[in-house]
């Protein structure tokens, strides 16, 4: 999706194949589509910040909580219209990720990892702490109705689907515009070789902590659609658990792709209901029954991991090259190397010894 | 008194970070030697702190459930690296985290289906009761003492063997530079499946120390393990020295905040003031306190 | 290293009888059996898609110095990295002693007798000179290996039925020490304390505690200021003339190279441009000129 055009158009089907199963499925369904758009635009931002600018994120559930409570609060407090929630949540979601990249520029690799892991754990307890504002355990609900014009019998589960699905698709376009900028080009300078970036002339934090903020921005969008598909905004539903996940889908679906950004998304929220379907039409005991999915589920990272190195984007293209040759057409689906979390391949003692035959 | 409830503070954060710094050790003992982090690390420990409760329950020896834990330490950490991570090595880094990210739920999940998802209580190793000199209650009890050796000595023990054997030259050597280690003959392979199972043993040390405190179900070293996880951070992933010594600040830390700040808001937070002091930390020394201290060289 | 009165280092291969010819008496086998021609077959090996060699072939003759030379990026030192096991060939034999070792993994590949001296850094600095030294004896038979060794049965490969006691290991760390008296000062420093010309001295005689029957050598003066450079190359000399270690020496200046070696091999691109005994090489100016810079 290199061009501007070539994105929209992509854009279009997918809204119209959306709009498609949205009004052939039910409600279940639709639920289902809103949820992949949830975190798709959040797994986009986070691909981008660790596949494009080579940070990576543990903690973006926290900039989901934020989207999501200011969402919920500027609802229940102002009624402003959605649109309007949905600018400041992305906003006050924007400034935080500022204020994390500023932090964040300076480190690297698993402190950065361990940093943002702790952001992703501690953050949602304020709401813990300040129940009489956050609501506590219980959360915050949030009131969203279908707008007069579309008819009193139309289904609230699509109408959120579409309002998901239509943000997931404008940052979608956005991103795509962004990845191939200079912004974007600078990013994979400095993810990879920030003393050759600095050399360039790109200034390597202002660089990284945009990335953080851009990152931040399409978590807290997803968190403000969560929050209005979910109905309510809890800390149960932001832990650790969601920051991990957000991560998984990114990496599954092919690090600093949108597509698979996509994938990934599909991933996480198909697979366990997938799963959860098979076992209870099997009968199983509630304890075996709850937990076949969760086994499930990781195996299903650990394989896809195994046998798609290079995620689920990166598996399509080695078969696309393997039809069309690797030519120019191929290329487009080319996604991103992935970044040196660690210190780079040829300096770890992991891959000093890839070629070890058995010993 | 305030210096009673401060030594009590002090003496439980100490117990505590012990048990950080162990998980926060088995995290060093893999990112030195295979550029890994192993997010299963919680989750391997609290399977063979099941195994543990298991034995105990049927034999009614607590030591024989210790032992056996630790063994089970052993070769559940050398399976995972055979089996699953070892396929990661050359690939991209983030695969390894994704995989041992995998292996944690997938742990969570068998732990769930075999041995139920309820909270279970374990036993402690001695007894519970606070310790006096005198009439003033030390706030710590020989249980908590144990924790603290325990971790101590295995540490020591370690050390020494990493210094001092010729089996301990060779994991330096391939941590080190593994290139110049195989083109030596050291087996890097064996090496690095040696090392998951040394961190599967110190996971399991760290799961039979804190569940008699945390009660043991499928996600209970959840927690520990982010907190171990950060006192590895903190220390600098690269320094064994600097585990021990980012889970003794963490835990003291973490004590004196749920201790004075009291009550729900003392609790809710300890999670932020973690944060905040891992901040501190990487603001000040962006690779934790001990880097620089063990660089490698290419 | 102090220079003894015809040039040769002070102490470098002076030993009347080395602690290895002694051990090897005991066993019944001569000095003799140590030196074997390392035979390159057809040898095809590169990076991902990229290929560096182009079917090489070239025998490096028992006892003798055969120097790899030619510009960069010619594939000399993907040449050794393909014999030694770091990378896997893609097609080719690499035959020492009769044995095909192509293809196997570093650790076999010490053990069947060829060590490789990598170009850089080929210490490890955190790490002290004794430990450097003791991690060049890894590769001897232990447990299992060593029980085979004791009852006689044939190693796979080149390692002699020497012993691996600990008495074994300690008598060739002392000759190690004896043969390279710099290191002998500094056992318990760290390396990274040495000097670059002290550096690599270590990383040979960490090489030949392994008892390899080929010592391949990748640019072992790189860096080296000259005076240390001639140094190196007398005991890389010694080395052959002495003990009869097949040596195969990669190195950028060919004109160092030329003078110590008995036969060459010119890289070009891949291939083998040239192969002949040194001074030929050395004589032929439109030779050196086109591929070897002087």
């Amino acid at each position: 999706m290199r061009t501007l055009p070539r994105r929209l158009g992509v854009a279009i089907v997918l809204a119209a194949i959306v709009v498609f199963l949205s009004i052939k499925l039910n409600a279940f369904r639709d639920y289902q589509i809103a949820e992949v758009a949830v975190y798709f635009t959040a797994v986009a931002g986070l691909t981008v910040l660790t596949g494009l600018s080579g940070q990576i994120s543990l903690g973006n559930g926290a900039f989901m909580a934020i989207g999501a409570y200011t969402t919920a609060l500027l609802l229940l407090h102002l009624s402003w219209p959605f649109i309007a929630v949905l600018v400041v949540a992305a906003a006050a979601t924007a400034v935080a990720g500022g204020v994390v990249g500023i932090a964040a520029a300076r480190l690297r690799g698993p402190y950065l990892a361990g940093a943002t892991l702790m952001l992703g754990v501690a953050l949602p307890s304020i709401a813990y702490a300040w129940p009489g504002v956050f609501g506590g355990d219980q959360g915050l609900n949030v009131v969203f109705t279908a707008p007069g014009f579309l008819g009193a019998n139309f289904p609230l589960t699509r109408w959120q689907a579409w309002v998901s699905a239509a943000v997931a698709l404008v940052t979608l376009v956005l991103l795509g515009n962004l990845v191939h900028s200079r912004i974007g080009r600078n990013w994979r300078a400095v993810r990879d070789d920030e003393v050759a970036a600095a050399l360039d002339g790109i200034n390597v934090a202002a660089a990284r902590g945009r990335a953080f903020v851009v990152s931040a921005t399409c978590a807290g969008l997803a968190g403000a659609l969560l929050a209005i598909v979910t109905a309510l905004v809890a800390p149960g539903a932001y832990t650790i658990t969601l920051s991990i996940a957000l991560l998984t889908g990114a990496v599954i679906g092919g690090l600093g792709s949108l597509a698979g950004a996509l994938w990934g998304s599909l991933i996480i929220v198909l697979v366990p209901t997938y799963v959860t379907d098979v076992s209870t039409s099997h009968g199983l005991s509630s304890t075996v029954g709850a937990n076949i999915p969760i086994v499930a589920y990781g195996v299903v990272l650990i394989l896809v991991m195994l046998v798609f190195p290079q995620g689920i984007q990166g598996g399509l293209q080695r078969i696309v090259i393997a039809f069309f040759g690797p030519n120019q057409k191929s290329r487009t689906w080319r996604i991103a190397p992935t970044p040196h979390v660690t210190p780079s391949a040829d300096e770890t003692p992991a891959s000093q010894h890839e070629k070890e035959g058995t010993s | 008194m305030p210096v009673v409830e401060f030594l009590q503070l002090t003496l439980s954060g100490i117990s505590f970070g012990m048990v950080y710094a162990a998980i926060a050790l088995s995290l060093v003992l893999i990112w030195r030697g295979t550029r890994v982090l192993n997010f299963a690390q919680g989750g391997m420990a609290m399977l063979t702190t099941f195994v543990a409760i298991e034995v105990i329950y049927h034999t009614h020896s607590y030591w024989t459930g210790f032992f056996v834990a630790l063994a089970a330490g052993l070769a559940l950490g050398a399976i995972c690296e055979l089996t699953v991570v070892r396929p990661t090595i050359g690939k991209p880094p983030l695969n390894a985290v994704i995989v041992t990210i995998g292996l944690l739920i997938l742990l969570e999940g068998l732990a769930g289906i075999f041995f139920g998802g309820q909270f279970r209580s374990f036993p402690a190793a001695f007894s519970i009761t606070g310790l006096k000199v005198g009439r003033t209650s030390l706030g710590v009890s020989r249980s908590d003492v144990f924790v603290v050796a325990a971790v101590l000595v295995t540490t020591l023990v370690l050390a020494v063997a990493f210094k001092y054997t010729s089996a301990g030259l060779r994991m330096r050597a391939t941590a080190f530079n593994a290139k110049i280690a195989q083109l030596s003959g050291i087996r890097v392979a064996r090496v690095l499946t040696v090392g998951w199972a040394l961190a599967g043993l110190l996971g399991a040390l760290a799961g039979v120390l804190v569940s008699p405190s945390t009660f043991l179900y499928p996600n209970s070293m959840d927690v520990i393990f982010v907190y171990g996880f950060t006192a590895a951070v903190i220390g600098g992933l690269d320094s064994p020295a600097g585990a021990v010594v980012g889970g003794l600040l963490l835990g003291i830390a973490l004590s004196y905040a749920s201790g004075y700040l009291g009550g729900s808001v003392g609790s809710e937070l300890t999670s932020l003031i973690a944060f905040g002091i891992l901040v501190a930390v990487l603001m000040i020394r962006p690779d934790g306190l001990f880097a620089g201290a063990q660089m490698r060289r290419v | 290293m102090s220079s003894g009165p015809d040039g040769a280092p002070a102490g470098a291969g002076h030993v009347p009888v080395s602690g290895d010819d002694a051990r090897r008496g005991a066993n019944g086998t001569g000095p003799s059996n140590r030196s074997a021609p390392l035979e390159i077959e057809g040898l095809v090996a590169g990076y991902g898609g990229v290929t560096a060699l182009h079917d090489v072939t070239l025998t490096a003759g028992a006892g003798a110095i055969t120097a790899v030379l030619g510009a960069n990026g010619a594939g000399k030192t993907t040449l050794l990295r393909a014999v030694s096991g770091m990378i896997k060939p893609r097609r080719g034999r690499v035959l020492l002693g009769g044995h095909d070792v192509a293809g196997r993994s570093p650790e076999q590949v010490v053990r069947a007798g060829i060590a490789h001296v990598p170009e850089g850094q080929g210490v490890i600095a955190e790490l002290t000179v004794e430990e450097n030294l003791r991690i060049g004896m890894m590769s001897w038979p232990s447990g299992l290996g060593r029980w085979r060794a004791a009852t006689g049965q044939q190693m796979p490969g080149g390692q002699q039925a020497a012993g691996s006691g600990r008495a074994e290991r300690a008598a060739a760390l002392d000759e190690a020490y004896g043969r390279f008296k710099p290191l002998s000062d500094r056992r318990r420093k760290l390396a990274s304390t040495l000097s670059g010309g002290e550096r690599q001295m270590l990383v040979i005689a960490r090489a030949l505690l392994s008892r390899p029957r080929v010592l391949l050598l990748d640019e072992p003066s790189l860096g080296l200021a000259p005076q240390i450079m001639a140094q190196v190359m007398d005991l890389v000399t010694g080395l052959s003339r002495e003990h009869g270690l097949t040596i195969v020496l990669v190195e950028q200046n060919a004109r160092e190279a030329l003078a110590v070696a008995d036969h060459g091999v010119v890289l070009n691109l891949g291939r083998i441009v040239a192969s002949a005994d040194a001074s030929t090489l050395a004589a032929d100016v439109t030779l050196r000129h086109h591929y070897l810079g002087f």
